[in-house]
């Protein structure tokens, strides 16, 4: 128990740092809402490598943490409402995908966080914000796939730093 | 699901989501506002232009020759005392406006809504 609770803190301190990192990064593209997502990385890994529930809990925390160590109240409740779809389809992608069809994960993923972003700008403007949906989408496949190839390749090499 | 389904599964949505994107931001913005001492005095759709023309804009003390054609417009003669505006040649794109300052006249492409300018985070006009 105190192993998996030290792994979980060791998992969410490397999201933290790849998050705060990022965010010192000028944005590659000038439009709010696209960005890498590094830290989305973590969260395709624990979610296979750790389960759903303890990465519920990494995810939660980093978004919190996250968003007190660089970001608006703004950017929060877009990084919680994207975190949050991002978990729930990454939960059912879980169940159908195999361990070498990891990095399918961190697409639909980022699709999904691009959908909940999508959602609560519809919210906050009206619906012209859903014209930004498609935009989203296509980044988030770049990004996603990105993400997803990088946790897959640390997936595969698990065995050697796993015990 | 074998991961050949998901590549083609990922492929068919980037496709498909590629192709909206497009959709939505192509030709967009793309309609020239003349801007007069503070007031819109004329909109043109830029796109729409099929033939080219020109038209005078009478101003303080004086007066621009502006210049539209498809896609683009300029200020192709004016009797402003430093001719800044003409020089700054086709305007088709961007943020960046025409602007004669003797005589307070702004050529701008609008922005669509101004929605969107909330949302992606950039200023307002000018």
């Amino acid at each position: 128990m105190a192993k998996r609770m030290v792994y979980d803190a060791m998992l969410l301190a490397v999201a933290l740092i790849i998050f705060v990192v990022e965010a010192q990064i000028p944005p590659l593209v000038p439009i709010a809402g696209v960005k890498l997502g590094l830290a989305n990385i973590i969260t395709v890994y624990s979610m296979f490598r750790v389960g759903a529930g303890d990465t519920l809990a990494i995810l939660a925390c980093r978004v919190i943490i996250g968003s007190i160590y660089c970001g608006q109240p703004v950017s929060f409740i877009y990084s919680a409402a994207g975190g949050i779809m991002c978990y729930l389809v990454m939960l059912l992608m879980k169940r159908i995908l195999t361990e070498r069809q990891i990095w399918v994960c961190g697409v639909f993923g980022a699709i999904a966080h691009g959908g909940g972003q999508t959602a609560v700008a519809v919210v906050m403007f009206g619906t012209a914000a859903l014209s930004y949906l498609p935009l989203l989408t296509l980044s988030g496949i770049i990004t996603g796939l990105f993400t997803g190839l990088c946790a897959q390749y640390v997936s595969n090499r698990s065995k050697y730093f796993e015990k | 699901m074998k991961t050949k389904t998901w590549i083609i599964v990922t492929a068919v949505i980037f496709v498909v989501s590629g192709v909206l994107t497009a959709a939505m931001f192509w030709g967009r913005g793309r309609t020239a506002e003349v801007v007069l001492d503070g007031r819109v005095i004329e909109r043109i759709d830029l796109d729409a232009v099929k033939e080219g023309y020109s038209f005078d804009v009478k101003c303080d003390g004086g007066y621009n020759r502006i210049r539209v054609e498809h896609g683009r417009i300029c200020i192709s003669d004016s009797d402003c005392p430093d001719c800044v505006c003409v020089r700054y040649g086709w305007l088709s794109g961007g943020s960046v406006p025409i602007v004669c300052m003797p005589h307070k006249l702004v050529i701008r492409i609008a922005d669509g809504d101004d929605e969107t300018d909330a949302v992606s985070g950039r200023g307002q006009h000018g």
